[in-house]
């Protein structure tokens, strides 16, 4: 089956009043800085003084919508939503330039070859400057199209390692109680643990932590991520007291370009580093991570992988080098087997009154991760009445 | 759909038998393998469904170590439930994977001879692989193939694990001198110090690791040690589609090519599909009567992926 052509469309779909909104605290808990002098508020990179900056349109904006068909010689065709905004002209021009210098690389192509439209794709990131979005999506598109080609789950195309994986929430706060009473709703919840994202130095969150882990107890898995808040001393150092309260990692402690401070850390601790979020989030995975296993300058791996195909290569390089990744794909975090937790954005209920489909939906309850779903068909689009009402078609 | 027997025919064909309309094959299964399979795999898999693939590859590796068993063992299972798998979707393994391309490169296996390499060339083959001895006898015969072929054409050296560090060294120099395309296993398996001291010390690229332990971890750890040019793995010897696709992917992060091999006896589908799947293997590796016994082609040097769902195997009657 091949991809014979590409049309995009623009949707009008309603109307909104533009606002930017910027609003902090002031430091209602100052801390003294670290030696990264980087931080100095409980709330990261905030300002000494609230701030309250709004920016707010007089009137509506029509908003739009840019979607892409991918037609093909079978039954079923691809697409997805490309992107949105406000201005139709400039979403026509952005479609039109797709067309022009990505899609010559993609109509032609049997809708299987997938490896050969992301190997191509990659490259065009750097020949068109194109970012990570495009290969992102179009990767995406195709595996949605086998998807309900086959009638199953990506995850199960994927080979199906596990049909759930443990899941742990964030928590958060400004005061110290806040922050421990967040951790407790996290585990009364069901989830298997608790994510903080807090800057109070190594004094300030050796602290925090210390009551964190007495109030939900021993059973129960704590993992700290720091933002590269830390030099490599003071990592050391909070690594050690996360070490005596048992934590399960600590997350992107140093810049990502800092390897050989990663390497001194992995070397130190006992306790995994995981890293590669940011300079995994620009890119490059995952050529640019398994140098980072090579030179043991991470113990986990960030899951950045562009697209299904992308991450698939992710996990499965880190698979082959014995290391273990976090993040990602929902699908792709239940096809591998070395992916060991959820990052849960909060419960997601089962939902009995919705009509499952072979895509299937993600759930997060009991402390788990899963993709419920059946083998009914996706309702496509009517693709006559897409035509007839899009506000212009751009082929 | 699920398998409801396993099966190994008197002609070494394993066959995964579903309440479906298909089955899995994978083909020569040796009396090792066959063992194993009776004795520790085929229980495992009664029951299952390819769409848990990637479960079921993770219970058969952990059934192999508790029974002190390699990936050799458990690679026809896989490889079975990859041919079961894309029938039931209808599609050649290689684009149940993702497809990369449909036609491959081809080098045919020969013996250190002008004669043979120059027919290779003729016939459309991309390059020509020969067991490569150390002494002084090689030069010559290198210099003469060389010239029989022309500048352009890829010639192969296999050291067939013969060599010393010194020797390899010394016939790697012979092979720089005739522009050899790469230098294949000339040390003994798994001596990672040594290949790591011949691929810094040599320009014609170290081609190894169907070491003993075949396992991935093995071949990557190869790379990251910096220890080949080139990694290798061989089906069923290195595991099954599963565990070389894996090694595949590693060694295609450390922007390194891993090339594959098939054994014999097995056949070279498997090896085709994964050729089919991945941009980091330069050729498929071809004998002389490929296109007749084995239902695959190589056309004007390239080898064509079969297209048939699964695998595509042919075999009478079944």
């Amino acid at each position: 089956m091949q991809i014979t052509k590409a049309t995009f469309y623009i949707h009008e779909t309603g109307s909104e009043v533009r606002e930017v909104r910027f609003s902090n605290r002031g430091s209602t808990q100052k801390v003294p800085p670290g030696l990264s002098g980087l931080f100095s508020h409980s709330e990261g990179m905030g300002w000494q003084h609230d701030r309250d900056i709004t920016f707010r349109a007089d009137a509506p904006a029509t908003t739009y919508r840019l979607q892409l068909r991918l037609h093909t010689d079978g039954e079923l065709d691809a697409y997805t939503d490309w992107s949105s905004g406000f201005a139709q002209g400039e979403l026509e021009w952005e479609a039109k330039k797709v067309l022009a210098t990505l899609m010559p690389l993609v109509v032609g192509v049997d809708t299987c070859d997938r490896e050969y439209i992301w190997q191509r794709l990659w490259y065009a990131q750097r020949f068109f400057y194109t970012g990570r979005q495009p290969l992102d999506t179009i990767d995406r598109m195709l595996w949605d199209l086998a998807s309900r080609q086959a009638r199953q789950p990506v995850y199960k195309l994927l080979g199906g390692a596990r049909a759930r994986v443990p899941a742990y929430a964030n928590y958060g706060g400004v005061t110290l109680d806040d922050m421990v009473a967040s951790a407790m709703r996290v585990r009364h919840n069901g989830f298997v643990g608790a994510k903080d994202h807090s800057y109070r130095g190594v004094q300030g969150n050796a602290e925090l932590f210390r009551e964190v882990r007495d109030a939900v107890g021993d059973d129960f898995i704590l993992l700290h991520d720091p933002v590269e808040s830390y030099t490599c001393e003071e990592a050391i150092r909070i690594g050690r007291e996360l070490e005596r309260l048992n934590f399960g990692w600590i997350e992107e402690p140093l810049q990502d370009y800092d390897i050989l401070g990663l390497q001194r850390l992995c070397a130190a601790l006992d306790l995994p580093v995981l890293a590669l979020e940011w300079i995994g989030a620009i890119g490059g995975q995952p050529f640019n991570a398994a140098p980072y296993v090579a030179l043991q300058a991470t113990d986990i791996v960030r899951q950045r992988g562009i697209g299904i195909t992308g991450q698939l290569k992710v996990a499965q390089m880190a698979e082959s080098m014995g290391v273990p990744v976090h993040g990602g794909d929902p699908h792709v975090i239940l096809a591998v087997h070395n992916d060991p937790l959820f990052e849960a954005m909060g419960l997601v209920p089962l939902d009995d009154s919705e009509s499952l489909d072979c895509r299937g939906r993600l759930v997060v309850e009991d402390g788990y991760m899963s993709i419920v779903h059946s083998d009914a068909p996706v309702t496509e689009p009517d693709w006559d009445e897409v035509e007839r009402t899009a506000a212009l078609v751009i082929v | 759909m699920k398998i409801t027997e396993v099966r190994i025919d008197e002609d070494r064909l394993l066959r995964l038998l579903t309440d479906g309309d298909h089955e899995g094959w994978s083909a020569g299964v040796d009396t090792q393998a066959q063992l194993a399979i009776e004795q520790t795999y085929a229980g495992l898999v009664v029951g299952q469904t390819p769409m848990q693939r990637e479960r079921i590859w993770r219970q058969l590796v952990d059934a192999g170590r508790a029974s002190g068993l390699g990936p050799s063992s458990w690679a026809h299972v896989d490889i079975a439930l990859w041919d079961l798998l894309g029938k039931e979707l209808g599609l050649p393994v290689f684009r149940v994977i993702g497809g990369f391309r449909d036609r491959v490169p081809a080098y045919l296996n020969g013996n250190a001879s002008p004669d043979a390499a120059t027919a290779a060339c003729d016939q459309g083959y991309w390059g020509y692989k020969f067991p490569a001895r150390p002494g002084s006898a090689m030069v010559s015969t290198l210099q003469a193939i060389r010239a029989a072929v022309g500048d352009e054409f890829r010639l192969l050296a296999d050291g067939r694990r013969q060599c010393t560090l010194e020797e390899a060294l010394a016939l790697g120099r012979d092979l720089e001198g005739v522009d050899a395309h790469w230098f294949e296993e000339p040390l003994r398996d798994s001596d990672l110090t040594g290949y790591k001291k011949l691929s810094d010390g040599l320009d014609v690229p170290v081609v190894a690791g169907t070491f003993a332990d075949h396992s991935m971890l093995a071949g990557t750890q190869a790379l990251t040690a910096v220890a080949v040019d080139r990694l290798r793995a061989c089906l069923p010897r290195s595991g099954g589609i599963t565990d070389v696709l894996k090694l595949l992917r590693g060694a295609e992060a450390l922007g390194v090519n891993c090339e594959l091999e098939w054994d014999r006896q097995c056949g070279p589908h498997a090896c085709a599909h994964l050729l089919g799947a991945a941009r980091n293997v330069e050729m498929f590796s071809a004998d002389a009567d490929d296109g007749g016994d084995l239902d695959l082609s190589v056309v004007d040097g390239e080898l064509q992926i079969p297209v048939e769902p699964g695998l595509g195997h042919r075999f009478d009657g079944r």
